[in-house]
């Protein structure tokens, strides 16, 4: 391991046993992984068992992307704008079950800004849809009484117009 | 798989939705039925919705509310509401009505959320008192200040009941009530007697009318 603190690299190992090497500066945006070292904890490879490799890999992406320091003044003003792009393609995912997998590893891995995007994302993708729409591409198991349910509806029956 | 998301996560989606999106999305399932009644935050979203409410009290509670991104209106009863209440104000960054104890009682205020269902008492005033007026305001963080002033305190002692004359204030960040002073009995006089419930906040002055 390196003795320079700038450059000193750390080890993530996802759920199926692929490990990742990224900068400590990067990963510290992770309030969980950065627990970890405050702990001393890190001096091996993480282990992040509720992550997947693919998952992982998304998210250090992010990360990475999140921890570049613009030069000066004019710099930051491009790079905010890049940087909202970037987090408007990030999360145009083609499956649901990505973007779940993600708000998942955000929470898990607590990293804030991560976990607000991938839940507006979510938010996005839920505001149009009926009821049954809902269900359907949420894969929820509707567990509410036929009688529960009428009286949901009826509490409610101003947003089903 | 959605349905078994943590309760915290889903209320961060939800405080993303509309009103509207939010009370079908509750309609769902038991867990996100449960979650949404939880999630207070509901205006995250930029155009905020428009609140009115009766002035005088009709026989059922009830407001109306208007939603800018569709242009409609909804009548919401808000059935959940205690029957000894009626509403004071909206607090309308949150999406949230302030409501008063009615029947010549020292007043408690209660906060409650017209689209959630969502009702809770805020906690007793310092200094016990009735008809005091009532003013909100709000700012641009997710928290809000109301002020209590003058009103008339409890009789002690089988003595007669006197004009209160301080000011309080609670801030819902803190979810506490603090006295910040003392008025001349002739203020308290006209907010007690003079004051219905409107005030205006402007130029970092509370103006009661």
């Amino acid at each position: 391991m390196s003795s320079s603190s700038s450059s000193k690299m750390i080890e993530l190992r996802s759920s199926d046993g692929e490990t990742f090497h990224v900068e400590e500066t990067v990963v510290l945006q992770s309030e969980t992984i950065k627990q970890m070292i405050d702990d001393d904890c890190a001096n091996a490879a993480i282990p992040l068992p509720n992550v997947t490799s693919m998952t992982l890999a998304k998210v250090i992406e992010y990360i990475k992307k999140h921890a570049e320091k613009p030069k000066d003044d004019d710099d930051k003003k491009v790079a905010e704008e890049d940087l909202k792009k970037f987090d408007a393609e990030f999360v145009k995912v083609d499956q649901e079950s990505m973007l779940f997998d993600l708000v998942r590893a955000a929470n898990y891995l607590n990293i804030k800004s991560l976990l607000d995007l991938t839940c507006q994302a979510v938010a996005d993708s839920i505001k149009d849809l009926s009821v049954e729409e809902v269900r359907k591409k949420f894969n929820i198991q509707n567990d509410f009484t036929p009688e529960e349910e009428a009286k949901v509806r009826k509490e409610n029956a101003w947003a089903f117009d | 798989m959605w349905d078994n998301l943590p309760s915290d996560v889903l209320a961060n989606v939800f405080s993303y939705l509309t009103p509207c999106s939010l009370a079908r999305a509750m309609a769902a399932c038991r867990h996100w039925h449960d979650c949404g009644r939880e999630t207070r935050q509901i205006c995250r979203h930029r155009q905020p919705w428009f609140i009115a409410l009766p002035t005088r009290s009709t026989s059922r509670q009830l407001c109306f509310v208007h939603d800018p991104i569709q242009r409609s209106w909804h009548l919401l009863n808000l059935e959940h509401v205690p029957s000894m209440t009626r509403p004071v104000s909206t607090i309308g960054g949150q999406g949230l009505i302030l409501l008063k104890s009615t029947g010549g009682v020292p007043i408690r205020l209660s906060v409650c959320n017209p689209f959630t269902g969502q009702f809770g008492h805020l906690p007793h005033l310092q200094k016990s008192r009735t008809n005091p007026a009532v003013g909100v305001r709000e700012d641009f963080t997710n928290h809000f200040k109301l002020y209590v002033a003058g009103g008339m305190s409890e009789a002690a002692n089988g003595g007669a009941a006197s004009y209160e004359l301080t000011l309080e204030v609670f801030n819902s960040k803190s979810n506490k009530w603090t006295v910040m002073g003392s008025m001349p009995v002739e203020f308290a006089v006209r907010l007690t007697v003079w004051t219905p419930n409107e005030s205006v906040y402007a130029n970092y002055y509370h103006r009661f009318i």
